[in-house]
């Protein structure tokens, strides 16, 4: 079968101003196929956040991919030039984050904020690309969205500032969704009916999700399959249902016994 | 008396260790170099600043006189290394003044709230709404001009700047549960404030105590320019500027440029040791 | 539709307008009685000051006069009245304008800023804009490459423009740019004495050109040249310094990465982004110099001999001539805190969260 995403041995280095390197990925292999949902779990600062701004190229100062190679639908990303690259983000590829509210822009309208990624990723008119955010704003279950459209995101509730989130992720339609830990800033209540949205909607679009989260039970419910990172590498990885209840590796073992104490 | 200075150096070897790291860092080196012409400036000197020689005046700068001479024939190196001293000490003195006041202020401030809070406040707003010279200049249309009002002036303008600071710095103490210990234990508030709170600020002041010195400093220089201040003919770094100011014109620079030179340098190596401090306070903190 | 019953997707707070409205209202209210307050306190200190000054009476008079002619003097410039009724009388002479007369010229107060003011208030938007010319763009470059050229070079330029004393500086400059280069022309003035352009606006530099008036348009910008440069140097560092963390904290948020993840090009991101979220501190201390240096760039105007209401101030302390002085002082003191008060306003127009 023909995978989606595949990432091989790839390492990342950070280099600091004071000449002290970090190494957050020592050679992560791991591969997401057509419309599947994978979960990334472990502690923090086991390099997971990481992966996901590996393949979206947006590591911070001084982080550079150093070896292994990224590759969408068989084609290699990591290498392409900047410009093409903008293309990728988006449209093929698109992420979603953690806190809901500060991963919109304060001074701008929800509504504006959603079709400004329609109109510059497909050249779209600003009436289009309005008229498609209001519809997604409908589809993702918000009464009243003309309304909701002329909101600033201070104006409103985290779990309707994630569906606003969602709706900017695929408005584009992309293949592959990112999700850094987004339930994790929400009550119980609203991550388990943003995490049905998110199915539904992956579902419709029939394109795949890779979960970063450190909270299991979460990942459990959404993820078909699941990896263990652990100090910048994959320790284990299989069906989520498989390696829940019969972990091989040492470190899953740990991870369960604490998850369900 | 000197096996009592040994002793007390062995005891505090680590501590002299420390120190003696830090002086290897440029600024701190500078900085204690500055203090040093500071402190024996007048030692230094090579002639009486105030003995002039009217056979040389506006000589340039030779073997004779390193700085060269001014219009009255003094020696300008002399009058900068004289000049030092005056700066600072009235510089230091209306920042500890200011700053004392300020800072008492800006804790009874956080430590009251409410009503004394806001009339401190109004009170810094209007006290800094005056530009700091023309500040000044009002002060001395009221009570005169010289070095003692000059002091005054910069302790004025050093009150609302700790207040401020030390207020911001504090605000969240008075909550804190010390403060309710202290008071059952029957401390009243003034006590309270002076053991308990400000010790707590001790970093801000300090920091905020070596910016307003070289602030200080400018003001000083600034004043005595425009002819308020340091009287002439004692020395001043900018009453010697003003002197020297209108021959500039004419090409004679050396009046002028060694003063401020001295000026900018000091300036320069006190902002330079906060500047150090800060770095190390966040390489600490990180 | 089960979607509909998710909590997050029904119509959340109703977002009540007029309450935000009102909300501003009283903001703005409280801001201006606080102004008021302000400006009151500032008379009140400048009042104070004329009387310890002990100017009227004496420099009415003179040295020779006999005790009848110090009370008739005295019940004659209202000086018996009590204080309270003394300072009420300032504050209307004040609401009409009146600050008083120079002991020296016997020309009020008044018209005499009036004359000056232009040239402080051209010199001072020349700094400001030149300042804001350099200090803005190198401040935002420096964000985006931390230790970074333009990091480090504005930093050496902060360090200096805080370290050199601008009247020493003016100095510099005209030993370098007049006595040795000639480029510049010696700092006598505006135009160093030849006729200004008809009077428009009163900034010579305008109203050349309103005039169509293009050498003499050059010259004021020659003559401008040295002290809006020296002025600029001195009291950009803060304007530095504010943008570049301005614009790093918004580099650092995290709305910018999520923008970037969407595939939106960088140059909407800055535009759309960063500049509307950065620009509140950027303005707010673009504004506060720009009221600060209406008083404070009294020694760079010394040095130039520019013919503003700082030379004004300072010559009248030269003869003991209080009430410009004070007029000038009073004026600046006033500029400060209305400006401020503005921007404080400005902050909550510009920020829809903090109308909430």
């Amino acid at each position: 079968m023909k995978k989606l995403l595949e990432i091989n041995r790839v390492h990342v280095e950070i280099k600091s101003t004071n000449k002290v390197s970090v190494y957050p990925l020592k050679g992560v292999d791991l591969q997401v196929g057509l419309e599947e949902t994978v979960g990334l779990v472990g502690e923090s600062g086991c390099g997971k956040s990481m992966i996901l701004r590996t393949i979206l190229r947006m590591l911070p100062h001084g982080g550079y991919q150093t070896k292994g190679n990224i590759s969408l639908n068989g084609d290699r990303i990591d290498k392409v030039g900047d410009k093409y690259f903008e293309t990728i983000r988006g449209r093929k590829i698109s992420m979603i984050f953690q806190d809901p509210v500060s991963a919109l822009s304060p001074l701008m309208r929800v509504g504006e904020q959603i079709s400004d990624i329609y109109r510059y990723n497909v050249h779209a008119t600003k009436v289009e690309a309005w008229d498609l955010a209001l519809n997604l704003l409908e589809a993702l279950g918000i009464v009243n969205p003309k309304k909701v459209a002329y909101r600033y995101p201070h104006q409103m509730s985290g779990g309707m500032a994630q569906r606003i989130n969602i709706a900017m992720a695929l408005v584009c339609e992309p293949q592959l969704l990112l999700a850094d830990e987004p339930t994790t800033g929400l009550d119980v209540t609203t991550q388990m009916q943003v995490l049905e949205l998110l199915r539904d909607q992956l579902t419709r679009l029939r394109a795949s999700l890779l979960f970063v989260s450190h909270d299991l039970r979460v990942v459990k419910k959404i993820c078909t399959k699941v990896g263990v990172m652990y100090e910048g590498k994959i320790v284990e990885f299989g069906k989520s249902n498989e390696v829940f209840s019969s972990p091989s590796h040492p470190y899953t073992q740990r991870l369960l016994e604490c998850a369900t104490l | 008396m000197i096996k009592i200075i040994i002793s007390m150096l062995l005891k505090n070897r680590k501590n002299l260790q420390k120190m003696i790291i830090q002086l290897r860092r440029p600024p701190v080196f500078v900085f204690l170099i500055m203090l040093f012409i500071v402190v024996f400036g007048p030692l230094l000197a090579p002639y009486d600043p105030l003995e002039p020689k009217p056979m040389n005046t506006l000589a340039a700068p030779s073997w004779d006189h390193w700085f060269g001479t001014d219009n009255y024939g003094f020696d300008i190196l002399s009058r900068v290394l004289y000049a030092a001293q005056i700066d600072f000490s009235l510089a230091l003195i209306g920042v500890l003044i200011g700053g004392g006041i300020g800072s008492l202020l800006g804790a009874s401030a956080a430590y009251r709230g409410g009503i004394t809070d806001f009339f401190l406040l109004r009170f810094v707003e209007v006290v800094q709404s005056f530009p700091v010279l023309l500040f000044a200049l009002a002060l001395f249309a009221a009570i005169g001009g010289g070095s003692r009002n000059l002091v005054l002036a910069i302790a004025i303008v050093n009150i609302p700047m700790y207040l401020r600071i030390i207020r911001s710095s504090l605000l969240p103490l008075r909550t804190a549960e010390f403060v309710d210990a202290a008071r059952c234990a029957g401390l009243n508030g003034f006590i309270i404030v002076i053991k308990h709170f400000i010790p707590n600020a001790k970093g801000q002041i300090f920091s905020l105590f070596v910016l307003s010195c070289a602030y200080a400093i400018q003001i000083i220089a600034g004043l005595s320019f425009i002819g308020l201040g340091v009287e002439p003919p004692h020395p001043e770094w900018g009453s010697m500027i003003n002197a020297g100011a209108g021959y500039i014109m004419l090409g004679v620079w050396w009046p002028s440029i060694f003063p401020g030179l001295a000026i900018v340098i000091s300036v320069y190596a006190i902002n330079g040791l906060s500047r150090q401090q800060m770095t190390d306070q966040i390489r600490s903190s990180v | 539709m089960k979607l509909q019953n998710y909590s997050g997707s029904e119509d959340p707070q109703q977002i009540n307008n007029f309450a935000i409205f009102s909300r501003l209202m009283r903001y703005f209210i409280k801001r201006l009685g606080i102004l008021f307050i302000v400006l009151i306190a500032v008379s009140m200190l400048t009042f104070s000051v004329t009387r310890i000054a002990g100017t009227p009476l004496y420099a009415a008079i003179g040295v020779y006069s006999t005790k009848e002619m110090i009370e008739e003097r005295k019940e004659q410039m209202g000086l018996n009245k009590p204080l309270w009724e003394q300072y009420t009388n300032y504050l209307t002479g004040l609401a009409d304008g009146n600050l008083g007369s120079s002991r020296r010229t016997f020309a009020p107060v008044k018209d005499e800023i009036g004359d000056r003011l232009p040239a402080t208030a051209e010199l001072v938007i020349f700094a400001v804009g030149l300042s804001i010319l350099w200090a803005v763009p190198l401040g935002a470059t420096a964000a985006f490459k931390p230790h970074g050229w333009a990091d480090r070079l504005g930093s050496i330029l902060s360090q200096f423009g805080v370290s050199v004393p601008s009247f020493w500086l003016g100095l510099i400059f005209i030993y370098i740019f007049y006595y040795i280069l000639g480029a510049f022309p010696a700092p006598f003035g505006r135009l160093g004495g030849a006729d200004p352009p008809s009077f428009v606006t009163g900034l010579y530099s305008i109203d050349a050109l309103i005039n169509g008036n293009l050498t003499l348009f050059l010259e004021t910008l020659r003559y401008i040249a040295m002290p809006a440069i020296t002025l600029s140097f001195t009291s950009s560092p803060p304007i530095f310094s504010v943008t570049r963390s301005a614009v790093s904290k918004v580099l650092g948020s995290q709305f910018v990465e999520a923008a970037r993840s969407y595939g939106i090009p960088s140059r909407v991101i800055n535009f759309r982004h960063i500049a509307p979220n950065a620009a509140p501190p950027i303005i707010n201390i673009v504004a506060m110099t720009f009221g600060y240096m209406i008083g404070g760039a009294v020694l760079v105007e010394v040095v130039f001999s520019w013919p503003g209401i700082g030379t004004y101030a300072v010559q009248a302390m030269d003869f003991s001539d209080y009430d410009p002085v004070l007029g000038v002082v009073l004026l600046s003191a006033t500029i400060y805190v209305v400006i401020y008060f503005l921007v404080d306003i400005l902050q909550v127009v510009l920020d829809p969260r903090l109308r909430e």
